[in-house]
């Protein structure tokens, strides 16, 4: 018996070996009598059919040459092993794409015995091909760290593909910058590891590297409003479209990918072509979205009332007197929010023909076009999302070693922003209004035009001291401010393989991405800004060109039954570039031709125009060798070589090395013998760098300012050094450990992924103070540090496995777990630095917003604490901390942290952090002939959001509206000496300009973020008409359905202010989660 | 072996291909800015780098007009002095200028450190660069030469407020070695000195500047400035007597040079609020041009507008005379009218007098006489933009100065009585006592000196430095008096009385730049 049955290499690795001890018995067994042998047939479970290509091995024997003992099925599903020594053997059938089964025979001398298997085809997870950076690998062969994502858009129809990670990649933090349609997304992959810069994954679209960073690329033009965050730029990719998401996370997986693969990278591969059958699917759903949760605000009663109370705080009301004498004369008043907000619709129509002719080999073509359009309005007036989308991927073989692919995706977004989030005044958005405005306010005056908080409070108010804010009305907002997004999008790539040798293959690709963004902005005279400045067009265009070459020289090849080689090298270059243009008028003749005709209007001293352009470079040398030794010993080298033109002159190249190792201990001999329910068990670790290139184009050049001075009277052109170039400024460098198992058993009934990584970033991009003798003030440099630690679970059972269409019940059930804990280490000399901006600037709270502290984790919120509210004078009596204006009954108490007696500047501490302290998500799919049930849960606990909203909504004075339980438990000596908030007319969210923790809330949740019953209907009881459906399926899903929290605004999964990682968990009047409903088909012909 | 040998063969023909000019295609390509690869080609570049130097002057980066001439450095040098204080409150940071009580930390002091220093960079970066250029070369060493000039003008700044300071005499162009120790006081002049005489070799005389380059430096003024560097120098005991000298040489050179006179009437030089501004005279020799208009215009008129008047920009008036040195004025000097505001239009252009009487405190802004030096009658919202150009130095400054020198040289002889009357019989002042010892003499040259010039330069702090003992007295007798008497008893804070230790003969080095560059030490006494 020799091993010539070992099957080729895709099956290596499910190829059960022997074990020294049984190789004794069997020959001594042998020695003894005439031997027999065991024949019999391997099926698949459902169809029946013979499976071809399976392998049966006898566990715990080998020859005396210590080769395994087993046999291979032919094209009838038979097999025969002979030679068998008398005795009781244990039977293992595996194939690639089937759960392995074990039986029991026993053989008598000169006999046959049979021994019959049913193999059942697995979600392969173990087998499944992934795809890394410049290759594919067998999962099971990875020694990285890997997370898989399969869109399942026919049965949870998502609007952009980052959904499909939320609550399903372990480890890959998925934040909404903004709920409105195409909003800002967030995705932190194992935590934050640059302060000041970008923080998001490197994208990798079929082989095109997209870098995310919104700083370069994100937005066009603020559309004439500060502190929003930009708009989601993957939102133009259909997810439809994608086959499949991988997420590279350790070093082992990242390296290949260089200076950009420090945040982690996401890979995402389009759909293709297969060949034989031409197939045609149609995707169509309609569904209905409302918001999800509201603020409880007083109706115009309640404020009447409040008022009133309010008034009695006064000290200047000694008589008592009442601001509304009859209350309930208001009655409900105008609901804000309702005024806003509306049911909302949206569809989605794709079609799809994939095929190929199937000439074998030789000349094979293979297509994939798909077109596609998607229309979402947003649950805030005013809002909406269009997109459509057209794709198309051909293969071609060009006899058989010829090898020309292509794909091309094309889109075209258009989507209309209300105007929310923003600041709290004048820049404040329909949301962040509607929560302010009182509802004793009519949204129109009598002649028609807009309520305004600031002019059209009743004079009662005003009389009685109540001074508003000059809010925009929210209604205005929503409705009329003409914010308009339009972004085009082309990506489209080409590469040509040849197989040199058997096994060595040259690629060359070229591919381009081409973005043409538009935003335009017209505030119109109703709306207070347009009332300002009589009309106001803001508008602005992006384009943004890259352009990449690829060559690739890759070799795959076994030697004998031992070695296996996999090894890529290659050069790439990728230029970069973008520009931009602007323009801002104003005082329009009239509001009609908004901002397509600019030239109405008539700004003083002109229109404001502006452009720029950048461009940046990057040449990579890269190579990565994959060994496996006996199918069980893994070994992955990687390595690249960067240069980029954003990297300073002395700096510009750097390398990123890395090295894992994998153990597939479930291979060993001795372990299939020992742990029989035990079908996989893989050790693996890695360790390597990888950078963030995080600097912007120029940043490492001396730049030139203008500054002009004036001789005898006449001006002259002046310019002088301006910012002192750093030509060694450097990416940001993370060096990580990566320790993982991947583990299964119970015939694939049980999966188990569970990783521990420790990643360490240097030589952050941080401004430092110069000695000013220098000429220069502050300089970019490279220096602090950043650690990120944590672990990630992955958990699959599968109680029970059947064939749902056979009747049987299937159910498979997926936990994932990530802990990250960030800490910074080092920012190269100051032990506190502070966020540069105020997150409030109208208002001027929160200066300086979030802190960065040594030793903690990054982008804290910082302000005062507090410790609920004076109730009696024993409370008075016991606090002894002086406080600017003093203190009284009803008051909250701020903490003197540093015990000095005072409530001054340095009792602001950090009060609270952003970062969850894990995040998971359970999947369930449940299916029972022809039905399936889908859910996904997903959470977070432990992270802080700062609700500013509540500066208003909590202030408790009568110039905004504010929550009924803000009014309702306000503490009164008389009425309510239990009350839990205080007295009304005292704030408790701010001291000075700085907050408190008042408006600090828990973001934990835990959200049923999608609810699917699926049903595939039966082909036959679609009549004749219908007799070319090969598929059909029909489903109802429910999103956001459920969410605990306790948190009290619209969505504790919120960042209003971008995707930063020093401005994370902020909320200002943010787009509200919107639940949907969704009702769907999917025809495949 | 083959498919090795071609595997390595393809895999480095791959890498040369494309690898051979990764160099040239990874250069970054300014665009949309000016760097120095697109910068420095042409002699318009070298003008333009130049003028940049100048721009230092009084929109100094960063941190803008306040920083440097336009504000916080001319309050460090005039307010020390005995004719000029200031309202507000003993602990305001431009009381404690005026009261000695400056800490380590006092903001002026930082801002006009990086001033000085973040123009001498610019005047390096002309330095460094412009020689390269392919241009007309006379015209290039003109530019080397106002470069020069203002490097030595910033270096004489730092030098005088700070003693030895680091020296940097290239472009800042990396953050390798950034932290420099002090240079000695003697190195820096040594420098100056050097840099003024190259200057003084290749700079025009002001009269063959064309009129639309008024306001560059030019030979008379490297040359007077030279003249006060070797006064300063000999003054303080960092140079030997022997300066003086070469002092008295380089004044009679600028006499004789005959490039600049005296004007007729003193008002014409600096007063726009009741007169008629002749600006670009005979008389100035170095001044910022400046230019109603933002960013190009001055900015201590703000400054120096009475407070609640018409004139300010914003409300900040802060230069106000202290009553001894107004009384010190007699009625028929000329300049007593040119120099002092009397009465000024309130916000509401109500005229508002100044009341000699009063003792009153609550006549808000009518409380002190001001200035009437830079104020501009119309300013622009915003300020930053007024009209008064700002004179640095001008030809009376070179008579004192040559008097100054004679007198250090043999005494009060005949040249140095000729270049002081002058300087009075322009302002109807009778001409100085003959007979005066070499000390008299010089005291009363420095109280010439603050009368002549106060509020321009600046000169008080520096001038007391040349003549510490007498400035010392007439400081401290102020303070002593408190602010009752300087102010005639108006002063609604009392004043801090702080004895002029020989320390405040210089400015502490910034705490910020010592925490920055732990090389630098501090001066004595601080």
């Amino acid at each position: 018996m020799h091993c010539n049955w070992r099957p080729h290499v895709a099956c290596l690795g499910a190829i059960a070996l022997t074990a020294a001890t049984a190789a004794v018995t069997a020959a001594a067994a042998g020695a003894q009598t005439t031997t027999g042998r065991i024949v019999g047939t391997v099926t698949a479970t459902a169809a029946g059919a013979p499976l071809p290509n399976a392998t049966v091995g006898v566990v715990g024997a080998a020859t005396p040459a210590g080769a395994p003992i087993g046999a291979r099925t032919g094209t009838d599903g038979r097999y025969a092993i002979n030679n068998l020594a008398p005795g009781r053997y244990v039977l293992r059938a595996t194939l690639l794409g089937y759960a392995p089964q074990v039986d029991t025979v026993v053989v008598q001398g000169g006999q046959t015995a049979t021994a019959n298997f049913d193999l059942r085809q697995v979600s392969v997870a173990l087998e499944q091909v992934v795809v890394v950076g410049y290759g594919t690998q067998k999962r099971s062969d990875l020694t990285g760290a890997v997370t898989s994502v399969t869109p399942q858009v026919e049965r949870t129809p998502i609007a952009s593909l980052e959904q499909t990670l939320q609550g399903t990649a372990p480890g890959v933090q998925v934040t909404t910058a903004s709920s409105a349609p195409g909003g800002g997304i967030s995705i932190r992959i194992r935590g934050a590891s640059s302060i000041t810069g970008n923080g998001e994954p490197l994208y990798v679209v079929d082989g095109f590297p997209i870098e995310n960073d919104p700083s370069n690329t994100g937005s066009v033009t603020s559309g004439g409003r500060d502190n929003t965050a930009p708009a989601n730029p993957l939102a133009t990719l259909n997810p439809s479209d994608i086959e499949s998401i991988e997420i590279l996370k350790d070093a082992s997986a990242t390296s290949i990918y260089g200076a950009r693969g420090a945040n982690g990278v996401v890979i995402i591969t389009t759909k293709r072509g297969s060949t034989g059958t031409t197939r045609v699917t149609v995707d169509a759903f309609a569904g209905t979205q409302s918001v999800a949760k509201r603020y409880d605000m007083l109706n115009a009663t309640e404020f009447a009332n409040f008022a009133n109370d309010w008034y009695k705080t006064q000290s200047t009301n000694t008589t008592g007197a009442l601001i509304f004498q009859d209350p309930n004369s208001f009655g409900a008043g105008v609901d804000w929010q309702d005024q806003i907000f509306r049911t909302a619709p949206i569809y989605n129509l794709q079609l799809g023909v994939t095929g190929g002719s199937s000439s074998g080999g030789k000349n094979q073509t293979r297509y994939a076009l798909s077109g596609g359009t998607f229309q979402q309005q947003g649950v805030v007036s005013g809002s909406n999302f269009d997109r459509l989308s057209l794709r198309g991927n051909l293969d071609q073989m060009v006899g058989d070693r010829f090898h020309i692919s292509s794909n091309l995706l094309v889109s075209r977004v258009d989507s209309r922003q209300a105007p929310t989030d923003g600041t709290f005044n004048a820049g404040a958005g329909a949301v962040g209004a509607a929560l302010q405005y009182l509802p004793i306010l009519p949204v129109r005056k009598a002649d028609g035009t807009y309520a305004f908080l600031q002019n059209d409070i009743p004079s009662a108010l005003t009389a009685a001291g109540v001074s508003t804010a000059n809010v925009p009305n929210p209604v205005s907002q929503a409705f009329d401010v003409n914010d308009r997004l339009g972004d085009t999008r082309v990506l489209a790539n080409a590469f040509g393989e040849y197989e040199l040798l058997k096994g060595l293959r040259l690629r060359s690709s070229l591919g381009t991405d081409n973005s043409n963004r538009t935003r335009d902005t017209y505030y119109p005279r109703t709306t207070l800004r347009g009332a300002q400045s009589n009309g106001y067009a803001n508008r602005g265009q992006q384009t943004v060109t890259s352009f990449l070459n690829e060559n690739t020289l890759s070799y795959a090849r076994q030697f004998g039954d031992v070695h296996d080689l996999n090894a890529v090298v290659g050069y790439t270059r990728q230029t970069q570039q973008t520009a931009k243009t602007g323009e801002i008028n104003s005082n329009f003749v009239s509001d009609i031709t908004g901002f397509d005709n600019l030239g109405a209007g008539s700004q003083t001293g002109g229109p404001t125009v502006s452009s720029a352009r950048s461009r940046y470079t990057m040449a990579s040398y890269l190579g990565r060798v994959n060994y496996t030794l006996l199918g069980r010993y893994l070994f992955t080298a990687t390595g690249r070589r960067d240069g980029s033109s954003r990297f300073g002159a002395n700096s510009r190249w750097g390398f990123f090395p890395s090295a894992a190792l994998g153990w597939r201990v479930s291979e060993e001999p001795w372990f299939a013998d020992r742990f029989g329910a035990i079908d996989q068990l893989k050790l693996r670790a890695s360790y390597g760098k990888a950078g963030n290139p995080s600097i912007q184009p120029y940043q490492s050049v001396t730049r030139l300012a203008a500054q002009q001075y004036s001789f005898g009277g006449t001006i002259a052109p002046g310019y002088y050094p301006a910012g002192i170039g750093n030509a060694d400024l450097t990416w940001e460098s993370t060096k990580q450990s990566d320790f993982g198992l991947d583990y299964g058993m119970w015939h694939d009934r049980l999966e188990l992924s569970a990783d521990y990584y420790d990643k360490r970033t240097d030589n952050l991009l941080l401004g430092i103070d110069l000695p000013s003798e220098v000429g220069y003030t502050t300089a970019l440099v490279n220096a602090g540090s950043i650690s990120n630690r944590g672990i990630e679970l992955s958990l699959t059972i599968r109680p029970y496995v059947g064939d749902d269409k056979a009747g049987s019940l299937n159910w498979s059930s997926t936990f994932s777990f990530a802990r990250n804990r960030n800490r910074v280490l080092d920012l190269g000399g100051p032990s506190r630095i502070f966020a540069a901006q105020c997150i409030t600037p109208d208002i001027s709270a929160n200066c300086p917003g979030t802190a960065v502290t040594v030793g903690e984790p990054i982008g804290e919120f910082f302000g005062y604490k507090t410790a609920g509210i004076f109730r009696d004078s024993s409370d008075i009596k016991a606090y002894t901390p002086k406080v600017s204006g003093g203190i009284s009954l009803g008051q909250v108490r701020i903490v003197d942290v540093n015990g000095d007696n005072v409530i001054d500047a340095n009792d602001r501490t950090v009060i609270g952090d952003p970062n969850p302290r894990f995040t998971g998500g359970w999947q369930n799919s449940l299916s029972y002939k022809g039905f399936n049930l889908t859910s996904l849960l997903d959470g977070s606990y432990g992270g802080k959001v700062l609700n500013l909203n509540l500066y208003r909504t909590e202030g408790a004075s009568p110039g905004t509206n504010i929550s009924r339980d803000r009014y309702y438990n306000a503490w009164n000596a008389t009425t309510n000496p239990t009350g839990t908030e205080p007295k009304l007319g005292s704030s408790p969210v701010s001291v000075g300009t700085d907050l408190t923790d008042w408006v600090l809330e828990d973001g934990s949740f835990l959200r049923l973020r999608t609810l699917t019953l699926s049903h595939t209907i039966p082909t036959r009881f679609l009549g004749a008409a219908l007799r070319s459906v090969r598929t059909a399926n029909a489903y109802v899903t429910a999103q956001n359905l459920v969410t605990i929290t306790q948190y009290s605004g619209f969505n504790p999964d919120v960042s209003s202010l971008g995707v930063g990682n020093l401005n994370r968990g902020i909320d200002i009047g943010a787009y509200p989660l919107a639940r949907t409903f969704i009702f769907g088909v999917n025809v495949s012909y | 072996m083959i498919m090795q040998r071609r595997f390595l063969a393809l895999t480095a023909a791959a890498a040369l291909v494309a690898g051979c000019n990764d160099g040239a295609f990874l250069t970054e390509k300014p665009y949309d800015f000016v760097g120095p690869s697109n910068f420095y080609k042409t002699s318009g570049d070298a003008l333009a780098a130049v003028n940049g130097v100048y721009a230092s002057l009084e929109n100094a980066a960063p941190g803008g007009a306040n920083n440097y001439y336009g504000r916080n450095f001319t309050m460090l040098g005039e307010f020390p002095g005995e004719a000029l204080t200031v309202y507000l409150s003993a602990t305001n940071e431009r009381s404690q200028v005026d009261n000695y009580t400056f800490p380590t930390s006092h903001s002026y002091i930082y801002s006009t450190w990086q001033s000085a220093y973040g123009a001498i960079n610019r005047a390096n970066a002309v330095l460094d660069n412009v020689p390269a250029i392919a241009m007309d070369e006379t015209l290039k060493a003109r530019i080397l030469g106002e470069a020069k000039f203002l490097r030595a003008l910033n270096y004489f700044n730092l030098v005088r407020l700070f003693g030895g300071v680091p020296i940097f005499t290239h472009e800042t162009t990396g953050l390798d070695s950034l932290q420099a120790p002090r240079a000695s006081a003697a190195d820096v002049y040594t420098l100056i000195v050097t840099d003024l005489q190259d200057a003084i070799k290749v700079l025009p005389s002001s009269k063959t500047y064309a009129a639309s380059d008024a306001g560059r430096a030019s030979r008379g003024a490297a040359k007077t400035m030279l003249v006060k560097v070797y006064l300063h120098r000999a003054a303080t005991g960092v140079g030997t007597p022997a300066d003086n000298q070469a002092a008295l040489d380089m004044a009679r050179q600028v006499v004789s040079d005959g490039d600049y006179s005296l004007v007729s009437d003193p008002a014409t030089l600096y007063d726009m609020v009741d007169g008629t501004l002749n600006e670009r005279n005979t008389e100035v020799i170095f001044d910022i041009e400046n230019i109603r208009q933002a960013g190009l215009g001055g900015n201590l008129g703000n400054f120096f507008a009475p407070r609640n008047s018409s004139w300010e920009a914003s409300q900040n008036g802060a230069f106000e005379a202290e009553q001894p040195f107004f009384d010190s004025f007699a009625d028929t000097d000329k300049r007593k009218a040119a120099t002092f505001v009397l009465s000024f239009p309130n916000k509401s252009n109500v005229a508002t007098p100044y009341l000699t009487t009063s003792t009153a405190s609550t006549a808000y802004g009518a409380d002190s006489p001001y200035l009437k030096k830079f104020i501009d009658p119309s300013p622009l919202a915003g300020g930053g933009s007024e009209e008064p150009n700002f004179i640095i130095t001008r030809y009376a400054d070179l008579l004192l100065m040559q008097a100054e020198a004679a007198n250090e040289v043999s005494g009060p002889t005949p040249e140095a009585y000729t270049a002081i009357n002058a300087v009075r019989t322009r302002s109807n002042v009778p001409n100085l006592a003959t007979g005066l010892s070499k000390q008299a003499f010089k005291d009363s040259l420095f109280a010439e000196r603050r009368k002549e010039l106060v509020g321009e330069g600046p000169h008080a702090y520096f001038d007391s430095q040349r003549n510490w003992a007498w400035a010392k007295a007439r400081i401290e007798a102020n303070m002593a008096a408190g602010q009752l008497t300087a102010n005639k008893g108006k002063s609604k804070y009392p004043k801090a009385q702080v004895a002029l230790d020989d320390k405040f003969k210089l400015m502490p080095i910034p705490q910020r730049a010592i925490d920055l560059n732990p090389l630098l030490t501090q001066n004595t006494g601080y």
